[in-house]
């Protein structure tokens, strides 16, 4: 789907603030209210972007951010990255072309909880050979606005 | 953009628009910065989940 302007304009009004109005929108833009509500519709139909509630990590009394990087035996990379996806904890999972074959984000409520995912879940899974761990200390960035839109 | 402890002292998650960008960033950007001794980059070939709904907020990052 090719976007214009008045697209890339509704996704930054959006990436601002999504509870703005289809009327609000309208007139920032200088457009009709039809034609935001339906611009909106089509972005979603093809997954351009998802509107969902973002909470704030603070709400967690001590949450414990890793990220790993994961060495696995090459004939279980599917497997395994299918396995960690299922993982509450596990936010993002990827196969990687670099110093390791997979990466893995972790947000887990604690560090007791995040030990039990690292070296409990994770390392029990078949095909799994090496765990390189990093954890979180200080946030300085987190975009949000940006992600991989999956089913 | 995380400051964490382990094998690295920085951990960025970057997305660009093409793959020209990305070199840039690697070979140009990221490198200008004082203080910056290594990077070990790697490419995110194919993601199995990517969510996004808890994030520290910016003015508390």
């Amino acid at each position: 789907m090719k976007l214009d302007q008045t697209d890339k304009k509704i996704i930054q009004l959006l990436g601002a603030d999504a509870r703005m109005s289809n009327n609000q929108m309208a007139k920032v833009i200088g457009v009709t209210e039809g034609t935001v509500r339906n611009r909106i519709q089509k972005l979603i139909e093809n997954k351009i972007i998802k509107i969902s509630v973002i909470n704030n990590i603070n709400r967690m009394e001590n949450p414990s951010v890793a990220f790993v990087g994961l060495d696995v035996e090459t004939r279980s990379k599917d497997s395994v990255a299918k396995a960690l996806s299922k993982m509450k904890e596990v936010r993002f999972v990827s196969t990687l072309i670099g110093r390791h074959d997979l990466m893995v984000f972790i947000l887990a409520e604690d560090v007791t909880k995040l030990s039990k995912v690292l070296y409990e879940d994770i390392s029990s899974l078949p095909g799994v050979r090496f765990s390189e761990s990093s954890i979180g200390l200080k946030y300085y960035k987190y975009d949000y606005r940006w992600a991989r839109i999956l089913d | 953009m995380n400051v964490v402890s382990g094998i690295q002292d920085i951990e960025i998650l970057c997305a660009t628009q093409s793959l020209h960008q990305t070199k840039i960033f690697l070979d140009k950007t990221l490198p200008s910065i004082v203080g910056i001794k290594s990077i070990a980059p790697a490419i995110a070939s194919n993601v199995y989940k990517f969510e996004t709904d808890w994030t520290p907020f910016a003015n508390e990052a």
